[in-house]
């Protein structure tokens, strides 16, 4: 048969070429790459939303999928060498860009001090071990691995800026995909806009400086509109979600105590690729591979049986779905110093005294601005680029798009850092009564 | 980055043109040690941080900058400058002991600081490129190299001495 179909909720076919892009179908059978489909794309959203069971194996494929409609429509005015020579590092970028992430996916980069795209240059450098992935990129270009890994890396140069911006910007092949599958497996509906009007009137544009940026003609400004409310509704109502935050809180302070008991020498019945990732401070790949949700989930299993109280509480509540209740602070006064810091100290004060230890019992959540509200551009023209502003061209130059659309106003306009947290349930009534009486 | 660095660094500018030089100024300053917390990413025109592009906008929005916009050959430039109000702030919040240390902190980079904010535009941009390059590992020559085949310009190698004394 010439071409590999894979079912998709949401292309329902995504098709692979064998005889031009088989290449793509021995990296898919990569063991690195299999992984991912032991990783959940939403980390423990599960716990919120039950139908989140989607891995990061369909988003990489959906990503291909939509990679390859790019690439399509780019060849349609113009086949230029430089879109054909781009075609086999794109969606190998698009395939593997997601390699290197941890179980639960960016929900245990702080636990594990892991910084997943790091370990995907890793995993395609192969920079200590040998790795399938590294093995099948050589086969078809000996510079494909650099290639790659140079285009997964925000802050390279290497590759056409174009060629990065269809991977990484504020209108991405990898947002396109994510928003619209996070909202189909949740549930949640808010992820819906006209993708496929967005991916088939994209332009490049060479600015006065020689950089080549993606944009949009006038035609798709609603589309690109009804992206950034998809966007901004699904960082509110799932990314966001309280009780999946809850529940990322609970694992990560779950994580710290049970290192610091490590530290001091208790026995915690490690999992073997637990035991062998924290015995070194410089894991090798193959030993950051064998961390899997599964491995995590069973060494959780093993805290409950801990005799350390706190850990043993947090391991058995995780896995009852026993969850935090959240509380907002008071609202904090304008002023140039910040002024949560007392109100933060009465809580702790709280949570002490009714025989819980902060560290474990009061957990923080410091919700950045950025996903509080995560279309944020650039207002001065001379600092737009891709990476912070979409833009629309208006007679022959780029125009961020909010500044075309008064509806967008409201979406674009600067939050604040979020800040919330997370107290046993019995406490909750009282951490309200302080938060209302506080002055 | 704080809202007070913020507005110390733009009471030192008295009025500060232009967001981007914003952008390299607090870049540089911390490529020269500066305390002054914010990620940087590379973008087309230079190392940018959405985190200060944010802190900056919140603190227009509670009237701690105020905020006008001019306009050149690109679009519109905005300016920025101290409230009456704050300036009075900054002087009570330093006469506490929290907010003397802070003061502390800062003090020696405010001479670095005021002949920054006079720089040229494009010499803060391309100097800004060649630091980003040059802190990632590369040398000076392979971080100009870089840095001009990025901006595809060989004017960004005027910049070398600015990019240069800020890290000294």
């Amino acid at each position: 048969m010439p071409a590999k179909i894979f079912r998709d909720p949401l292309y329902n076919y995504i098709s692979i070429d064998r005889e031009r892009d088989g290449w793509l179908l021995e990296l898919l059978d990569t063991p690195e790459v299999q992984r991912l489909r032991r990783i959940h794309q939403l980390g423990v959203s599960y716990l919120t939303y039950p139908g989140a069971d989607h891995n990061r194996l369909a988003h990489s494929l959906g990503v291909v999928y939509l990679m390859q409609q790019a690439l399509n429509h780019l060849q349609v005015p113009a086949a230029g060498e430089h879109i054909n020579r781009a075609r086999a590092p794109l969606l190998a970028a698009a395939l593997i860009h997601d390699v290197g992430h941890g179980p639960f996916s960016h929900l245990f980069e702080p636990c594990l001090g892991i910084d997943h795209e790091v370990w995907s240059k890793k995993i395609i450098l192969c920079e200590d071990q040998d790795t399938h992935v590294n093995r099948v990129l050589k086969e078809v270009d000996p510079s494909l691995p650099r290639t790659v890994a140079d285009l997964i890396d925000k802050d390279n140069v290497e590759q056409p800026s174009w060629m990065r911006y269809l991977l990484s910007s504020q209108l991405d092949m990898d947002r396109l995909d994510y928003l619209r599958r996070d909202s189909l497996f949740t549930g949640a509906g808010y992820g819906h806009f006209d993708f496929f009007r967005l991916l088939n009137t994209f332009e490049l544009y060479t600015s006065g400086d020689g950089g080549r940026e993606i944009v949009w003609p006038e035609k798709a400004m609603l589309a690109v509109e009804e992206y950034i409310f998809a966007r901004y509704y699904m960082y509110q109502n799932v990314y966001l979600h309280k009780t999946t935050r809850g529940f990322e809180k609970m694992l990560e302070a779950m994580w710290r105590r049970a290192r610091a008991l490590h530290a001091g020498g208790a026995k915690l019945a490690l999992v073997p690729s637990l035991r062998d990732f924290w015995a070194t401070s410089e894991p090798t790949v193959q030993q950051y591979l064998r961390l899997e949700e599964f491995t995590v989930l069973m060494q959780i299993q093993n805290w409950t049986q801990n005799s350390d109280k706190a850990l043993s509480d947090l391991a058995r509540r995780f896995l009852a779905r026993e969850r935090f209740a959240m509380i907002d602070p008071p609202p904090a006064k304008a002023g140039l110093a910040p002024t949560n810091a007392p109100w933060e100290a009465a809580l702790h004060d709280l949570v002490k005294k009714a025989g819980y230890d902060p560290e474990m019992y009061c957990l923080k959540d410091q919700v950045k601005a950025k996903y509080n509200q995560p279309y944020f551009p650039e207002k001065e023209a001379d600092e737009q680029s891709v990476k912070n502003a979409i833009r629309i061209m208006v007679n022959g130059k780029p125009v961020e798009v909010s500044t075309l659309l008064e509806r967008l106003k409201p979406l674009t306009q600067v939050p604040v850092d979020r800040v919330r947290y997370y107290i046993p349930k019995d406490l909750h009534a009282r951490a309200k009564k302080l938060q209302a009486d506080w002055r | 980055m704080t809202r007070y660095q913020l507005a110390k660094l733009v009471g030192w500018a008295d009025t500060l043109r232009s967001r981007k030089r914003l952008q390299k100024v607090v870049y540089l300053l911390q490529a020269a040690g500066c305390p002054l917390a914010a990620e940087f990413s590379l973008h087309h025109y230079g190392p940018y941080s959405e985190e200060l592009a944010r802190l900056t906008d919140e603190m227009v929005r509670q009237s701690f900058l105020a905020e006008q916009t001019t306009d050149n050959s690109v679009g519109k430039q905005y300016v920025y400058c101290l409230t009456p109000a704050v300036s009075q702030q900054i002087r009570e919040l330093e006469a506490t002991a929290e907010g003397t240390e802070w003061a502390a902190e800062l003090a020696p980079f405010e001479a670095q600081a005021k002949q920054l904010l006079k720089e040229d535009l494009k010499q803060l941009e391309y100097a800004s490129t060649i630091v980003f390059f040059h802190r990632q590992g590369f040398d000076w020559p392979t971080a100009v190299e870089k840095a001009e085949q990025f901006k595809q310009t060989p004017a960004v190698r005027m910049a070398l001495p600015l990019a240069r004394q800020a890290m000294a």
